[in-house]
């Protein structure tokens, strides 16, 4: 009995071994496939498992190389097949289209190993790009094209400069630095209300907001879960209320809030497709961006205590000259104890 | 009443309001230190609604749970085990889906936002296992739980087929009221409603103490004394889901309390429902409210967690520290 179980033991564990061994060795095998890429366009074959991917791809105009998609992909003939997403792909269906390139946005967890342990097998190109903000977008535009295509070849050559115009475009439509982003404010980016989730630093938003010059109100990174009560704090300028395809938020989520920008009429609804598209699509929806800042009109002047530099009234029996004013006033200043926007001025 | 359950109840009580007071003070500013100190203004507004919303969903959480491991005769149940989470869930992204697919008709369904949707979703789950956890014309326990199961399950697969048919925007508005809020600006016609279905939970609960005293022992036992239980049980598992359902149309589904806090109530006051459903609504409230209190204390540099995240991190060990040590018997 023992003996059994023992061997039985064994057995488990030279298959766990076995195992590793085995996916160690698929995962090197697929980074080798990724080294060679191909030498014509009409080579191509690609399968993308990400919505912003494919959207990357038609604009650098391979959207006749792409056979297989996921349901929300765009852009491209439905007839291609649908191949599932990330979390769930149709492995069978993938083999069937035999792809040289697989397309993906690596979730936090990574790459599912079966899909990689599939392209080792296949010998698929997998191309993975986290595209959390715009230095990531900027990376994959720089990235994809020489992975993809031999940049050697004509082919390459043409797709390299595609993505190079891609890139160009991006930083010119944020050089802009519109008027109307500077006198948004602090800015508040939100995605959800109940509760609020705001476009943070480093974020695709945030990145593009701080770029055309705006002030982004909040500070921390990523897409952070805040309160209402942070919301007030924070006192945002500006509330740029951000919509992807489909979604239920309103400009008038925020009407019951007794908040400044809700007040002074500064909240404003963002639909756009790219938003939660990040990609070379940048320039469109900074644009969008712009012009919905733009509608709001230039806020009105600050309250006078917010006043900077306003010094007493000159009527006063002892009243300092104007630069001692002031300088008494930058000493007198209190210093709050907790500046929410310290970082993001 | 005995003196155990004077005092428990009376602790409970005290615990409950130097949470609620400590909730008041307390508060971190997304970027700096902890500050303690006495609100005005909106800012005090904000912290009241927050402290109601937590004492509300608290309290009926709490009782739903306790009424539902005495019917069930089943120390791990909980308002979720009758499907009323993912059948509010259900009912969200159902709008949601009518809403996208049909314009011209969004208006009408999304004029409760998503509070009309889960309580319609939620009622409909509960009926649901009503309907089908009877077994020879009886409910009886175990069919009552094998029904929630199923009924959450197909609950559960109608999410995820609505989920893989809306675009993406719509799948993070479920992703979102999926995680669970405390609501810090409420509409007083919901909370009230929230907060009169809790009081009229605690007041039937307490009334209905020997009824469930006599249910955790069993049928026959119940027969015995002149209890039909078949009746009883219909009455509280559909009070329960009720609670529960008006708690999850108003913050979400928020883990736990629902199950610790009878629990814990009993550690204090012992086992006789009477007392027990009051003190477990006491319990609910503060976990809920020392979930909350706890919230503003952590900082991961990811903004605010969501409390049903502490909820369970609380909760969890609790449990486990429950069963363990023998003490967590219905």
């Amino acid at each position: 009995m023992h003996r059994s179980i023992r061997r039985l033991a064994s057995l488990l564990l030279l298959g766990g071994v076995c195992a590793l061994v085995g996916c160690r060795q698929d995962e090197s095998s697929a980074d080798r496939a990724s080294a060679k890429p191909a030498s014509a366009q009409s080579e191509l074959r690609i399968a993308s498992l990400s919505p912003a991917l494919t959207r990357t791809a038609v604009s650098l105009g391979l959207s006749q190389r792409i056979v297989g998609r996921t349901r929300w992909c765009d852009g491209i003939p439905s007839t291609i097949a649908i191949i599932g997403d990330l979390q769930e792909f149709d492995a069978e269906r993938l083999v069937r289209l035999a792809p040289t390139d697989l397309l993906v946005q690596p979730p936090a967890a990574g790459i599912d190993p079966g899909l990689r342990a599939l392209a080792a097998r296949h010998g698929w190109r997998v191309h993975a790009f986290p595209l959390d903000g715009l230095a990531d977008i900027d990376g994959m535009l720089a990235a994809l094209p020489s992975a993809m295509l031999d940049p050697t070849t004509a082919d390459g050559a043409a797709l390299r400069a595609r993505a190079e115009a891609a890139r160009a475009a991006i930083r010119t439509a944020l050089d802009a630095r519109p008027a109307a982003v500077a006198q948004a404010g602090p800015t508040a980016i939100l995605f959800a209300i109940e509760p609020p989730l705001a476009f943070g630093r480093g974020s695709y938003l945030g990145d593009i907001f701080e770029a055309l010059g705006g002030v982004n109100a909040v500070a921390t990174a990523g897409y952070p879960a805040i309160s209402l009560e942070d919301l007030y704090r924070l006192a945002p300028r500006t509330i740029v209320l951000v919509a992807g395809e489909g979604s239920m938020l309103k400009a008038s989520a925020l009407d019951h809030l007794e908040l400044e920008a809700v007040k002074s009429g500064r909240v404003v609804l963002l639909v756009h497709d790219e938003a939660m598209r990040p990609g070379p699509g940048v320039p469109a929806l900074a644009r969008a961006l712009i012009e919905a800042l733009e509608a709001l009109g230039a806020p009105d002047a600050p309250d006078a205590p917010d006043a900077p530099d306003a010094p007493d009234a000159p009527d006063a029996p002892d009243a300092p000259d104007t630069k001692e004013a002031l300088d008494g006033l930058e000493r007198e200043r209190p210093v709050p104890r907790d500046d929410p926007l310290g970082d993001a001025r | 009443m005995n003196r155990r359950v004077i005092v428990g109840l009376a602790a409970l009580a005290a615990i409950g309001v130097v949470l609620a007071i400590l909730r008041l003070m307390l508060s971190r500013p997304l970027a700096g230190a902890i500050e303690f100190g006495w609100p005005d203004g909106v800012i005090l507004d904000l912290r009241l609604a927050a402290i109601v919303s937590a004492i509300v969903i608290g309290t009926a959480l709490a009782v739903s749970g306790t009424m539902l491991q005495a019917v069930l005769r089943n120390p791990l149940a909980d308002p979720y085990i009758l499907g009323v989470s993912s059948g509010a869930g259900l009912g969200v992204m159902t709008a949601m889906y009518l809403a996208w697919a049909m314009p011209e008709h969004a208006r009408w369904l999304t004029a409760w936002g998503t509070v009309g949707p889960a309580a319609l979703g939620a009622i409909a789950a509960i009926s649901l296992v009503l309907a089908l956890g009877r077994r020879s014309g009886e409910h009886d326990p175990l069919t009552l739980v094998l029904a929630g199961a199923v009924v959450s399950a197909m609950c559960g697969a109608g999410i995820v087929l609505l989920q893989h048919l809306v675009p993406h925007g719509l799948r993070g508005d479920l992703t979102v009221w999926m995680m669970g809020r405390l609501p810090e600006s409420i509409d007083r016609s919901i909370v009230g409603s929230v907060a009169a279905m809790a009081v009229l939970g605690v007041l039937i609960g307490a009334r209905m103490g020997r009824a469930m005293d006599v249910a955790t022992f069993g049928d026959d036992e119940a027969h015995a004394v002149g209890l039909h239980l078949g009746r009883t049980r219909i009455v509280l598992v559909a009070l329960a889901g009720l609670l529960a359902a008006s708690t999850v149309a108003l913050a979400g589904p928020i883990a736990f309390i629902g199950l610790i806090a009878p629990h814990a109530a009993r550690l204090l006051i012992g086992a006789r429902h009477g007392p027990l459903v009051v003190g477990s609504a006491l319990a609910g409230a503060a976990l809920l409210l020392g979930a909350d209190c706890l919230r503003q204390l952590i900082d991961l540099g990811s903004g605010r967690l969501p409390v049903g995240v502490i909820t369970a991190l609380l909760g969890g060990p609790v449990f486990l520290w429950l069963l363990r040590s023998g003490r967590g018997s219905a």
